[in-house]
């Protein structure tokens, strides 16, 4: 009999039991769908965004299906950290998966306070630091956009976080990899991406936006194609591991991203359509190595053909 | 698919104490097949879906969230209150108008066909002390949780005769269930945009037009609504107004319907949001901030 293939992935020390995350802002922090799918069988949460003080977040309507796809506005509605830490942190660290806390902040200075109140916590496996939120007026986008402030941003929270961290970029720029290799610069531990694509919708009849924010970001499987080609792109242009997102919904879409250069994958939007979809996706991995033989899913990592 | 797991997701301590926002409990994600189809006017349709994990668990006001198709358009679930509840028989119904993409395919789900469905989701309506006076207030579509809740005060042995059940629809053929309701010995007041049956006009004036000219007292009304937005904002201002207690469910763009996402708010009057799948679908409607999202 073949051994079981290995699907584990190790990323800045830390050891995922299998490479499929939860993406923030889609999974809430984690309890709300714990009734629905077995979270130990995840590689890993991403919470949704926390920041220094609680945040409201952006007037509804703050989502709108487009074709094979959403635009949402949410505008991180989150407790903040110290309630976080209190009320929400408690039951992430009873999973029996790994921990990812993803932080936002308005200033560099709050991104660098709420790191310092996470430091000492128990139960958290790595940082993802969200320079690419497209709905918030100040910090997020505004720090991921351009190179010297993401470098600025990350370097800073790098000097004095107590653990790995990954830098979340946005695909709303002119070029996506001098942002990943400024990080890269910056110390990051790896990048995930894509971040949703700034977009719109329009309703005739009342000639106003859809939105309450006017603006939201779009995911789904719309944006595979756009995700798929800025991974390939960065995982080409930088030696520290690459998380991949962006309109995965099956095992097909996460070999893609694999084959593009990923070692790792984040679900988002397809939580919503189905929840067992993370945990589909790690039984279809394991199928497909099992079926072709390929010993551990880091041997898929990269490994697309161009010539 | 793990059908029945389940935990509470959030557990009143005491659920006397701390009605309104306590009823988040057995979400499950379920495989059910639809037993019937019926196509009440046109474009109207009631579904009757087969499961005893939710009909021994709903209550009137609970919403399920279903997956209406397989590709990826439209992308996400669609949510539906439950419309009835047959315990004896493990069935419930939904009652939806087709109005877009998503009820489109689902009216042409046939009988035998399996849906992917999440629930028996969101709170519930409180019912009120027996020596209340009921009003139900529902507009078009508004009756599809408004039915469940008046079968359950009928089957819980409220007195039809001081319910008033208040229903406005386009026109006489979208006034369902006249027949039933004439049975049910409840009182029944009309209202159709075309005045092709009762009074024309708005429900919510007929309603307001009972409420200061029938020697009511305002305290004692125990008021239940559902329907389009306008109306229900109209119904807040009128509670506001004369004071009386009223329960609305909300209807909302939906993303994960699990509490997750924080999409589908509303404004309360303190400027917090609530989440109209996990804090509701039912809410206070003296508490809502309707101007903020109509």
């Amino acid at each position: 009999m073949k051994p079981k293939p290995d699907l584990s992935v190790t990323i800045a020390g830390v050891k995922f039991p299998n490479p499929v995350l939860v993406a923030s802002g889609t999974f809430g922090y984690g309890e709300e769908y714990g009734a629905l799918i077995d979270l130990s069988k995840l590689g890993g949460i991403v919470c949704k965004s926390v920041t220094l003080l609680p945040r409201e977040g952006n007037p509804p309507p703050r989502t709108v299906e487009t074709p094979s796809g959403m635009l949402n506005a949410i505008g991180l509605t989150n407790v903040g950290v110290d309630r976080f830490i209190q009320e929400k942190l408690p039951f992430l660290q009873k999973q029996k998966t790994r921990i990812i806390v993803n932080v936002a902040g308005r200033t560099i200075e709050e991104y660098v306070e709420v790191v310092k109140k996470l430091n000492p916590c128990k139960g958290i496996d790595m940082l993802e630091i969200n320079i690419s939120c497209p709905n918030v007026k100040e910090g997020g986008l505004a720090f991921g956009a351009r190179c010297e402030s993401a470098q600025t941003c990350i370097k800073q929270v790098k000097e004095i976080s107590g653990f790995p961290i990954i830098a979340k970029l946005s695909p709303n720029v002119t070029d996506i990899v001098e942002i990943a290799q400024a990080v890269e610069g910056a110390g990051t531990d790896a990048i995930s991406l894509i971040n949703t694509l700034v977009g719109m919708a329009i309703d005739v009849e009342k000639r106003r936006p859809v939105l309450g924010n006017i603006t939201g970001g779009l995911s789904g499987p719309a944006i595979k194609p756009v995700a798929l080609a800025m991974v390939w792109k960065v995982a080409n242009a930088v030696k520290v591991p690459v998380i991949g997102l962006g309109g995965i919904m099956n095992t097909q879409d996460a070999l893609e991203f694999f084959l593009a250069g990923a070692s790792m994958i984040q679900i988002g939007t397809a939580n919503f359509v189905d929840p067992q979809t993370s945990v589909n996706i790690v039984n279809g991995l394991n199928r497909y190595l099992k079926e072709k033989g390929i010993e551990r899913i880091t041997d898929l990592v990269g490994k697309l053909e161009t010539k | 698919m793990n059908n029945q797991r389940t935990i509470t997701l959030i557990q009143p301590n005491n659920r006397d104490s701390e009605p309104p926002l306590a009823n988040r409990y057995m979400l499950s994600q379920l495989s059910i097949p639809v037993l019937s189809k019926n196509i009440l006017q046109e474009k109207i349709f009631r579904l009757t879906l087969s499961s005893a994990y939710i009909s021994q668990r709903a209550k009137p006001g609970n919403f399920v969230h279903i997956r209406v198709g397989s590709t990826g358009n439209p992308l996400l679930r669609r949510p539906f209150s439950i419309h009835s509840v047959d315990i004896s028989k493990s069935r419930f119904d939904i009652l939806f108008r087709v109005v877009g993409k998503g009820t489109e395919l689902l009216s042409q789900a046939n009988p035998g066909e399996v849906l992917d469905i999440l629930g028996p989701i969101g709170n519930s309506f409180i019912l009120p002390p027996k020596s209340k006076e009921v009003m139900l207030v529902a507009g078009g579509m508004g009756i599809a949780p408004l039915w469940f809740l008046f079968t359950h005060m009928l089957a819980k042995g409220f007195d039809p005769s001081r319910i008033t059940f208040l229903f406005g629809a386009k026109n006489k053929r979208e006034l369902l269930y006249l027949e039933k309701f004439k049975k049910s010995k409840v009182k029944l007041l009309v209202t159709t945009d075309d005045g092709s049956l009762g009074s024309k006009g708005l429900v919510t004036e007929a309603f307001l037009k009972d409420i200061i000219g029938g020697n009511r007292d305002h305290q004692n009304l125990a008021v239940y609504s559902c329907g389009p937005e306008m109306m229900l904002a109209r119904m807040s201002d009128l509670a506001k107004e004369y004071g009386f207690s009223c329960q609305v469910s909300l209807e909302t763009n939906m993303a994960c319907g699990v509490g997750a996402c924080w999409g589908c708010v509303v404004k309360l009057s303190d400027g917090t949001y609530q989440r109209v799948c996990a804090d509701g679908p039912v809410f206070d409607a003296q508490k809502i901030n309707f101007s903020k999202i109509a």
